[in-house]
């Protein structure tokens, strides 16, 4: 297998990085757009995260003090959770897929380069779109959008929000047929279904749901644009419109996009923790076809979000689905945990925040299925403790998850590591500020604390001062990340092709990866997460003397001193 | 349709990645196709919604229209069935290299596309005159039919209208010989115009025949 | 200390290892008791049966919650600790791709877990949903940003001076919830614009309010464990959970929790009072009106007054405050005397807009009864009249030497503002 000819067209540090310019202009080259969607999603990650911090501060007080009036208050957070949503963790799933599938398949590039490169562009006009709302009186009805405060009783910037998500829907569905086409049609041949990384699993799961659920928002805008800007009352129910009707078809989409969210959070998990760990992934069959059947049932259980607005006698049968996806989600956590389980665990930053992942997003987990109980939820429903949830499933679970990935795959897509001291500074304090931010959260909710409030009963007062200066450092903790980024980009330790000896295809060409990603055809290892045998260990050898040793390995691995060429500077 | 680009940019493509790019664009269709069934079907419920509890105010809309409108609309239906005929003809015609033949097929289908969307027009004024508005009036005696009316029929009609430039993009790359070794893009065309074809005569079926 | 993991499958059904497996198993049950301890510290009061009955429900949650949250967080950290990579070792794990067994018990033991929870709630659902006898029924009626509770009562009857003379014409209004340990209560709620969400934490049970439909929910109060008698009546926050706009946060009111149904009938008994025998003189039945909450003037504005053995205490900020507005009244619109501006503020609230404030404030109707925001001509006029004496300037003798406003003009205005067939 791998006696494959591989041209010595690349050892490490020798291969060029794209000019900075590229990534300015319209190109088709996915790992182009890949890195371009990545930056434009930090980019509206730190505008989110900013809006959060200011949230925090208003509520070091029981009475609105930052902010002019409540309705400033109320866009803080609709925009706080419309773009983390729309434009940080959907988009930043669908340039890691992008950078990564064709090289985890062996392809050259996406099947449709164009259609591509136009979904990116669709994005950063959304984010802004968004950002122009602040100049017109912005949305403040919340990321959910309950018509009818955001039909007859909101500002124009409403309707722009509308617009905007339209926008970031038509983006991820392209970007989704793209996935499906290429993860189906364009593996190399030796690559079967069940030999393919978990991360292309969970990008199908992923795609699937985008491609059937993202239309009912898109269906679900148009017709709250037309009660918006066209006179009609869809939602209105003094003209005969009705307002579970919004309810039903958002939450349509909206709880599968829960999944589209942490789908692929999971695939990177499969990934790192498995390479991290110098362990086959525990139950890879189960991994893969939990994620398939996460992305069905996912489509049975839209309306435990309106425990407290639906018909009492239909919440039931939302109990049950809704109870039963806790099923495949624990047998990826056992089978996580299966996989760790004997391993030679690397402490690195990468497996540092898969490993955080596994211990919060189980308490998410865990409060998800309170949730998930309609006596429990009638009085948990929009409280704090559905907020302190949800940022365990998407900060802890999602984010998490890609701050692993940007740990993992920097060196793949730079070709430079990124520094292990900051990044295990960036863990600690990101762990502990989230802890302390959230934990607390489920208790000031369950006391009596809704969301979504500036005003506050003044006995959670000492609480909230405690959640916000844990916040704060919350905040701080991403500059640990994005300092690492800029800094080791330019001048971090040359990476190498395979820094962290792993199977999967995209560690089998150079990093960055030359002009259609593998010189000759590549030949994939039979089994992706095969450690501990002769075979793995011989393919990688016989990868290691094409590509030449991987400087970017942990201080250990590295070779005797001497043998290790010099870090040279940046290639471009 | 998205392929010219990459060609001119990617090296010579090997039969096996022709072959492949064909399933690739087929597929890609399909799924698109199945993104825009799940958007008709939110407006395609809202209707469904309305009929059923409002089947008096339906009713009201069907005598107003009277046999001579359900004709018109009938007739138009079948405009837009031919054209999937004319389009099934030229597709054949561009599969036995007659690249002449399909283009006069597919002015066929274009003008068909056209006059079905001319007759809409027609309807929505008639329609308006009757009290039928977009936005809710509630004087009217058939108050609320009209939104959940003109949305599906109006989101279909800009699906055609689609179509339609979509067809003489179509035509121009057929006269410039695009298709004379490769079809596919014709085929896609195809599917297009037949899952739009389709959703009409499920949106005639159930607002003018139910 | 091989726990397998199909690595070795002579060593997993070893008797020590079945032992261990026992004893972790022990262990976390113990845990995951003792986390579900910190349920009631987690919970406030649990004023209603239907706490006991949902807080039970979370406990079992915990319980069990905790032990899986204690079993990962241990395999990870013994992991961590145990697995983790040596200095110098670069040698792989053992190339173990999963064990049948295993992945079939945790994918058994938490569907049958799950499943045993549904039962649970389903039953608990069922407990709670249920009609209960001789149910005190109280509607409520929401809008931004405020509440107002309607009671029936069999003294009242339309035309009997509380100004109502449609549906609500038995009815007596109040700005808070009163209710009494034991006695179930029916809410039947509307909300006048958007939807809001009522709630009371220490009662647990939550329901939308929802445009264009009427909802229903259950609450049987109960005595609070460790509450004094003298502590009665109980006050807890009535709070919207659902975003309705700008004065979300600061859309609270009380619910009162009497001890018995006495305590419970004196209040009552009060309201009706006030309704059956209003004050003669305006300015006092103007103050008496806006204290029933009925307009639900509470729910936006403040104002500390202080008269006859009534008190108005509101300290709403989402619109402007009404103290000392009979000052600043006349100075408002050019040319305006403060009589009819205050008039026209109520309204028709948009004709002048306090700079700071949008304007979301009710359009009143006075000719319709049924229509959704009714206001008769005599209850305008009372308020007004009330308003016209609320000065931080002038003391009440001042006032009654040299009132701010002249009364007979308020009342032509008022007759003007019918004839034009304004609203």
């Amino acid at each position: 297998m791998a006696t494959a000819s591989y041209p010595m067209d690349g050892v490490a540090g020798q291969v060029k990085r794209p000019a900075l310019a590229e990534y300015f202009t319209w190109s088709i080259d996915h790992k182009i757009i890949g890195v371009q969607y990545i930056v434009t999603s930090l980019f509206f990650f730190i505008i989110a995260g900013a809006l959060a911090m200011l949230i925090r501060w208003e509520l070091m007080t029981p009475e609105i003090t930052v902010m002019a009036d409540g309705s400033q208050y109320n866009t803080l957070f609709s925009i706080h959770g419309t773009m983390m949503i729309f434009t940080w963790i959907v988009p930043f799933w669908a340039g890691l897929g992008n950078y990564l599938i064709p090289l985890m398949l062996g392809a050259k590039d996406m099947a449709f380069p164009w259609l591509n490169a136009f979904a990116f562009w669709l994005l950063p006009p959304s984010g802004f779109l968004l950002i122009l709302g602040f100049f017109i009186g912005p949305a403040e009805a919340g990321w959910t959008s309950y018509p009818p405060l955001s039909t007859i009783y909101s500002p124009d910037g409403q309707t722009l929000w509308a617009l905007s998500i339209h926008l970031v829907g038509l983006s991820s569905i392209l970007g989704a047929i793209n996935f499906i086409v290429t993860i189906k049609n364009m593996r190399p041949p030796s690559m079967g279904w069940f030999q393919m990384p978990l991360f292309a699993w969970a990008t199908l799961a992923t795609s699937i749901i985008v491609v059937l659920a993202t239309p009912f928002l898109a269906g679900a805008l148009t017709l709250l644009l037309l009660d918006r800007v066209a006179g009609t009352t869809f939602f209105d129910a003094t003209s005969g419109g009705d307002v579970l009707l919004w309810q039903n078809i958002f939450w349509f989409y909206s709880h599968p996009a829960v999944y589209i969210m942490i789908l692929p959070g999971f695939g990177v998990l499969s990934e790192v923790l498995a390479i991290h760990s110098r362990k086959p992934i525990f139950g890879y069959r189960m991994i893969a076809l939990s994620s398939m059947a996460i992305a069905i049932v996912g489509f049975t259980v839209w309306a435990h979000h309106m425990f407290t607005s639906l018909q009492p006698e239909l919440r039931i049968p939302f109990m049950i689905t809704s109870m039963i996806i806790a099923v495949p989600t624990g047998i990826k956590i056992f089978g996580w945990l299966g996989t760790i389980w004997g391993g030679r665990i690397r402490l690195n930053s990468a497996n540092l925040f898969s490993l955080g992942f596994l211990s919060l997003f189980v308490i998410g987990g865990i409060s998800g299925v309170m949730l998930a109980a309609v006596p429990v939820n009638i009085h948990m429903h929009d409280t704090y403790f559905v907020v302190s949830h949800f940022h365990f499933v998407l900060y802890g679970g999602s984010v998490f998850a890609i701050y692993s990935a940007l740990y993992h795959w920097w060196p793949k897509i730079t070709g430079r590591m990124l520094d292990e001291r900051l990044g295990k500074i960036h863990f600690v304090t990101t762990y502990i500020g989230f802890l302390g931010t959230f934990m607390p959260q489920h208790i000031v909710g369950m006391q009596g604390m809704p969301r979504r409030v500036a005003v506050y009963d003044p006995q959670f007062q000492d609480l909230n001062v405690l959640i916000s200066l844990f916040s704060f450092l919350l905040g701080i903790s991403t500059f640990f990340l994005l300092y690492n980024m800029v800094v080791s980009t330019v001048a971090g330790r040359v990476a190498g092709a395979n820094p962290w000896r792993a199977l999967t295809l995209e560690w089998q060409t150079t990093s960055p990866p030359p002009a259609y990603n593998f010189a000759g055809e590549p030949v994939p290892f039979e089994d992706p997460y095969g450690y501990g045998t002769d075979a793995s260990k011989a393919y990688l050898d016989a990868m290691e003397s094409r590509f030449g040793p991987s400087p970017g390995a942990e201080e250990e691995r590295r070779p005797p001193s001497g043998a290790l060429p010099e870090p040279q500077p940046a290639g471009d | 349709m998205s392929q010219v680009a990459v060609e001119q940019h990617h090296h010579e493509m090997s039969a096996e990645e022709k072959a492949r790019s064909i399933d690739n664009q087929k597929f890609a269709m399909w799924l698109f196709i199945a993104s825009e069934t799940v958007i008709f079907s939110t407006m395609i419920v809202a209707y469904i919604v309305f009929r059923i509890q409002e089947p008096e105010i339906v009713k009201g809309v069907h005598e107003a229209l009277g046999l001579s409108g359900i004709l018109l609309v009938t007739f138009n239906s079948f405009l837009l069935l031919t054209s999937s005929w004319a389009m099934v003809m030229g597709l054949r015609e561009i599969q036995r290299g007659n690249r002449a033949g399909m283009i006069r097929w597919f002015w066929l289908v274009a003008g068909l596309g056209v006059a079905f969307l001319a007759i809409q027009y027609y309807e929505y004024v008639q329609m308006a005159s009757k009290g039928i508005t977009l936005y809710h009036d509630p004087s009217s005696e058939f108050a609320g039919f009209g939104m959940r009316f003109y949305a599906p029929t109006a989101f279909h009609g800009a699906h055609v209208f689609a179509g339609v430039l979509w067809c003489l993009l179509v035509m121009r790359r057929a006269s410039k010989g695009v298709y004379d070794k490769n079809s596919v893009g014709v085929e896609i065309f195809g599917l297009y115009w037949h899952y739009v074809d389709i959703v009409w005569v499920l949106l005639f079926t159930l607002i003018y025949l139910i | 200390m091989d726990l397998g993991k199909g690595s070795n499958k002579s060593s997993a059904n070893s008797p020590a290892v079945i032992g261990l497996i026992a004893v972790i198993t022990v262990l976390l049950g113990v845990g995951g008791l003792v986390i579900a301890q910190l349920t009631p510290v987690l919970f406030p009061d649990q004023a209603s049966a239907e706490a006991n009955q949902i807080d039970q429900l979370f406990k079992v949650m915990l319980g069990i919650g905790g032990s899986i949250f204690l079993l990962v967080q241990g395999v990870l950290i013994y992991s961590i600790i145990r697995y983790r990579k040596r200095q110098g070792d670069n040698t792989d794990g053992p190339t173990v791709h999963g064990n049948v067994t295993l992945e079939v018990v945790w994918t058994a033991i938490p569907a049958v877990v799950v499943l045993g929870l549904v039962i649970y709630s389903y039953q608990v659902w069922v407990d709670i949903q249920e009609p209960k006898e001789d149910e005190l029924v109280v509607h409520v009626e929401a809008r931004r940003f405020g509440w107002t509770f309607l009671y029936e009562d069999e003294r009242l009857t339309a035309g009997n001076g509380n100004g109502n003379e449609n549906s609500n014409a038995t009815r007596f209004p109040a700005p808070d919830l009163h209710v009494y340990a034991g006695q179930p209560v029916r809410l039947v709620m509307e909300t006048e614009d958007v939807i809001h969400s009522f709630w009371v934490p220490e009662m647990r049970i939550k329901q939308d309010l929802l445009p264009g439909r009427t909802t229903e929910m259950r609450i049987t109060p109960q005595l609070v464990d460790g509450r004094a008698s003298d502590e009665y009546p109980l006050r807890y926050r009535v709070v919207c959970t659902e975003l309705c706009g700008s004065g979300h946060g600061a859309m609270f009111t009380y619910v009162y929790l009497h001890e018995d149904e006495e305590s419970y009938m004196q209040w009552v008994d009060s309201s009706v009072e006030s309704v059956l025998n209003p004050p003669e003189d305006p300015v006092l039945n103007g103050m008496r009106i806006m204290a029933s909450g009925v307009y639900g003037c509470q729910s936006c504005h403040a104002l500390q007054d202080s008269r006859e053995g009534m008190t108005l205490s509101w300290d709403a900020v989402t619109g402007p405050s009404l103290q000392g507005i009979a000052d600043r009244a006349s100075t408002r619109v050019s040319g305006q005397p403060a009589e009819e501006y205050l008039y026209e503020s109520i309204y028709d609230p948009g004709a002048y807009i306090v700079p700071g404030y949008g304007n979301i404030m009710n359009q009143y109707q006075f000719v319709n009864p049924d229509a959704a925001h009714y206001l008769p001509k005599p209850d305008a006029e009372a308020i007004t009249a009330y308003l016209c004496t609320v000065s931080d300037e002038f003391t009440p003798e001042e006032l009654a030497e040299n009132p701010l406003c002249d009364f007979d003009n308020l009342l032509s205005y008022s007759e003007m503002y019918t004839m034009d067939g304004m609203n």
